[in-house]
């Protein structure tokens, strides 16, 4: 776990990858509206190994495990699978990469057709790769190998000819892994499979998919929003925040010595089950929402909640009035009118000239804006530590021990 | 109880503790469903019961849907009869023709009037007789008189006729009647007979000279055109009937004068008397049930039961045709349309707007125009098939409705597939290569389907009405071919008096419309119960 990964060679290179979705409203509006789901997101994953990703709710992560899958076609960068760019790969070629990568979804009672049988399921992977074909008896050789998945997932041969209704959501679940292991995949990619079972199952799926992963050698891309669960199933973590990937660390270094601004606040919301946990009290509260991924503005994405981008301009200071070094900058509080509670001026807003007259009238001394280089410079991906990535401009000004 | 008290039972065991049952299929469980809904049931019976009364209904009548009998016109199905004599009775018709009947409501034939007076009294012929020729009475009658050069002498009878002409127009009268002729003391010199109007045909047949080319011969001849009638009195013997003028029924139609407003609910202005050999009858004596035409018969004496009949099978046979046309056409159309998405599905989705936006009454009259003449037929094994012929108005009626009304059908698949298709399953199926074609026939479409039946349940019974619309129109199936719709234009014009021309094709309408939908609304509930309203 802990050898290096780059003297090997990766199994999936996804490099500068890119999904954007057309949200233009209508056939005449002039203005063009694209939702950035990824937007140029880079990692490897290694053989054998099981990379987490992790990132609230519309980050972009499943959206990320459905590109590699080409279920949404890549708007750039590319998908290096085995040495193949299957973002270069015509849907009609893929068949022979579909059988290598498999997905496991999120919602078991969605992931199954109802008017299908368990072994109509099962082997529509073997019949579409015509994985029996050349046997004698590919029928009977169909149905072996359909019993023996049953079995190997905790079902039973009766089970075979089931319909979905018929079993519990875990079992479902067992079903789709199933599914995916028909074909005998190289990738699988888990797009939260456990997030919608019970806990005592979730223990129970993951396990399971760790045997799976000792036995034959797999591959996982382990989409989750479960930070513990992440942490306990990932060789590797990468963290995404609104289509950027923010940091990549093994799991250990990344829960131990989390650098990012953001992966601290999503470390911190973790809770810990004892009333007398030393950091109770410690927990890292964001301000205000995540901001719309449609025509994002460029700079760091995290800019708008980040304690780090603030910096404070302060009236006597430098040569320039204090006036003309607030227009144009970013406001990082919220400033109400001292008497009527009037807004004045929003948190992430840009500071016209007026703004900056009326904060200039009021007499302050200091106002709190963004750092320039946050709002207006996107950062890239660096290896601060040894395999310890991270996307922020000042992450060697920040406390790398985690607090 | 301690923890020693219990033991761990093995994986194998919990298994097979499990409780299994018979899985079953979602039709099955549908089908379960549905049959716990009475109305739904009580609809789907309906409908077997119309398509089996469409099907096979018409085996069982002895009439086809284009007899007509005149005599027989405008029957109501149920009628009064006067009883004349003992085991003799008669219905008088509302057009104030007689019929003699049964007393079960069998009708025997029409008596005819012989004149009419000048207020209101018909008198009618009330008995036939029966003539036996024998066989040495027959034959050449020679006359013992000079007859007149108008004169028609027929040997065979020892009749001559000669046309005369009185108030009425051309009649033709007895001039002169052999002392051998069997219709000596039955018929009597001076009697006349109205050829041109509507006489009993029976008796001029007698007079009728097969020999004979002259003009009144040749009038009765092709009058009748019944060679059959002819033939078998040529046979000479045997008997024969035919009607005489006496003894007479006399019907009185009085207008009584009465105030509007005194008269009592239900009566009429006219007071019918019936007077036969002297006795009045005033009271009708049974109010009895057609038996001969249980519906009654229309203005041209068709039977309206098996016109009904009739009228289901190409109502029905729009419906359905045009139904499965939709079907294909519509899933077909819908589910390219909803899973191709983007450009593909505005493109296709923006015709469909443009079909929907003609009027179908248009689409209708202009198709009519086009494919009148256009005929397709197949020789197939040495057999000749006609698939389509524009004239009829069927197959223009049921290539409208299958070219229009799939609309809706993409329509709604579209909309379907696209809720569908961003499920997890078919991104597996995509995921595992599933081929485009596979995925729709296999994953979306059978999902979509509950929607679907319920959509061509309700589109049958909207197939028959627009039907019906359309022929009630005049834009239909053209005479003598039945629909419900034009059965109801024909009752139309005849409304008041004959309602129950009208009442039957609409029964047979609201009846099909009514099982449909219920068994559509059944079909809705038991395909998704979510949708299950209150």
């Amino acid at each position: 776990m802990s050898e290096s990964y780059n003297t090997q060679k990766p199994l999936l290179e996804i490099k500068n990858l890119k999904k954007y979705f057309d949200k233009s409203r209508g056939l005449f509006s002039k203005e063009k509206r694209f939702l950035t789901a990824i937007d140029d997101v880079s990692f490897n994953i290694y053989k054998g190994e099981t990379f987490g990703l992790v990132g609230e709710s519309g980050c972009g992560k499943s959206t990320t495990g459905r590109t590699i899958v080409k279920l949404y076609e890549p708007t750039a960068g590319s998908i290096i699978f085995d040495g193949v760019d299957l973002a270069t790969v015509k849907e009609k070629d893929m068949l022979p990469y579909r059988r290598k990568i498999q997905m496991i979804f999120q919602d078991p009672y969605a992931s199954l057709n109802g008017r299908m049988t368990v072994t109509d399921i099962i082997a529509e992977g073997i019949d579409t790769h015509k994985i029996f074909d050349d046997m004698p008896d590919p029928n009977k050789a169909k149905q072996e190998r359909i019993y023996e998945l049953l079995e190997s997932v905790g079902l039973k041969k009766e089970h075979a000819n089931r319909y979905p209704h018929e079993f519990s959501g875990g079992q479902r679940q067992r079903i789709g892994i199933a599914r995916a292991l028909a074909v005998d995949p190289e990738l699988i990619i888990c797009d939260e499979p456990i997030s919608a079972l019970d806990v005592s199952i979730q223990a129970q799926v993951v396990n399971m998919l760790e045997d799976f992963q000792k036995e034959r050698g797999l591959t996982y891309l382990f989409i989750a929003h479960d930070l513990s669960m992440v942490k306990h199933i990932s060789d590797r973590i990468g963290v995404m925040y609104l289509g950027k990937l923010m940091e990549v660390a093994t799991s250990d270094e990344l829960y131990e010595y989390p650098l990012h601004p953001y992966t601290k606040a999503l470390l911190s919301s973790i809770p810990v089950p004892d009333p007398n946990n030393p950091n109770k009290g410690s927990r890292i509260v964001l301000e205000g929402d995540v901001p719309s991924p449609i025509n994002p503005k460029p700079g760091c994405r995290f800019a708008s909640r980040c304690e780090y981008s603030k910096s404070v301009v302060y009236r006597n200071e430098g040569s320039k009035s204090f006036v003309d070094r607030l227009e144009g900058r970013i406001a990082r509080v919220t400033l109400l009118h001292p008497e009527t509670n009037e807004l004045i001026v929003k948190s992430n807003q840009v500071i016209t000239r007026e703004i900056a007259e009326y904060i200039d009238s009021l007499g302050k001394d200091e106002f709190v804006v963004g750092r320039d280089r946050c709002f207006s410079e996107t950062p890239e991906l660096i290896e601060v530590k040894k395999e310890h990535f991270a996307a922020c401009h000042y992450i060697n000004d920040l406390d790398g021990t985690g607090k | 109880m301690a923890n020693k008290d219990f033991e761990f039972i093995s994986r194998e065991e919990k298994l097979d503790s499990e409780q299994t049952r018979r899985s079953l299929t979602y039709w099955q469980d549908v089908w379960r469903r549905l049959k716990k809904n009475r109305l739904a049931m009580i609809g789907l019976i309906g409908v077997i019961i119309i398509v089996l009364f469409g099907i096979l209904g018409p085996i069982f009548t002895p009439y086809k849907y284009s007899d007509q009998v005149l005599d027989f016109s405008n029957l109501p199905p149920r009628f009064d009869i006067y009883n004349i004599a003992d085991d003799e009775y008669i219905f008088l018709t509302k057009e104030y023709r007689v019929l003699e009947t049964t007393s079960k409501g069998e009708l025997i034939s029409r008596i005819d009037n012989i004149h009419k007076d000048q207020v209101n009294k018909i008198y009618y012929f009330a008995k036939e007789y029966e003539v036996t020729l024998e066989a040495n009475t027959v034959g050449n009658y020679t006359p013992t008189e000079t007859l007149g050069a108008n004169a028609v002498y027929s040997t065979k009878w020892g009749i001559a006729l000669e046309d005369s002409t009185n108030a009425a127009g051309v009649i033709a009268q007895i001039v002169y009647i052999h002392p051998n002729s069997p219709f000596q003391g039955v018929l009597m010199e001076g009697d006349s007979f109205d050829i041109q109007s509507n006489q009993n045909l029976t008796e001029i047949m007698l007079l009728a000279d097969p020999n004979s080319t002259s003009s009144a011969s040749t009038l009765i001849e092709g009058r009748m055109g019944s060679q059959a009638v002819i033939d078998a009195l040529e046979a000479n013997n045997g008997v024969e009937y035919f009607v005489v003028g006496d003894p007479q029924i006399e019907v009185n139609f009085s207008y009584k004068l009465m105030d509007p407003e005194d008269r009592p609910a239900g009566y009429e202005d006219v007071l019918i008397t019936v007077t036969y050999e002297g006795k009045e009858l005033t009271e009708k004596s049974d109010t009895v049930s057609n038996s001969t035409y249980l519906w009654g018969t229309d203005s041209l004496g068709r039977d309206i039961l098996t016109r009904v009949m009739y009228g289901a099978r190409i109502s029905l046979a729009v419906a359905f045709v045009a139904t499965i046309v939709n079907f294909i056409i519509g899933i077909t159309y819908g589910s390219i349309s909803g899973y191709k998405g983007g450009g593909v599905d505005n493109f296709m989705m923006r015709v469909v707007d443009i079909i929907n936006s003609i009027p179908l009454t248009l689409y209708v009259i202009l198709l009519m125009v086009v494919l009148r003449d256009v005929v397709i037929d197949v020789t197939l094994f040495g057999r000749y098939f006609v698939i389509f012929k524009g004239g009829s108005g069927l197959g223009t009626i049921i290539f409208a409705l299958g070219s229009v009304y799939w609309v809706g059908m993409a329509r709604l698949v579209r909309g379907q597939i696209l809720g569908l298709k961003e499920q997890e399953y078919v991104l597996a199926a995509r995921t595992i290569g599933v081929s485009t074609t596979k995925i729709i026939t296999r994953h979306l479409v059978p999902n979509a389907m509950g929607p679907i039946i319920v959509s061509m349940t309700m589109m049958i019974p909207s197939a028959v009405f627009t039907e019906a619309f359309l022929s009630f129109i005049g834009l239909g199936v053209s005479a003598p071919q039945a629909s419900w719709g034009t059965l109801a234009n024909d009752a139309l014009s005849g409304l008041t008096t004959y309602p129950y021309q009208l009442f039957f094709p609409a029964a047979a309408i609201a009846v099909t419309m009514l099982a449909f939908n219920f068994l559509g609304d059944g079909l809705r509930d038991a395909l998704d119960p979510r949708l299950r309203k209150g």
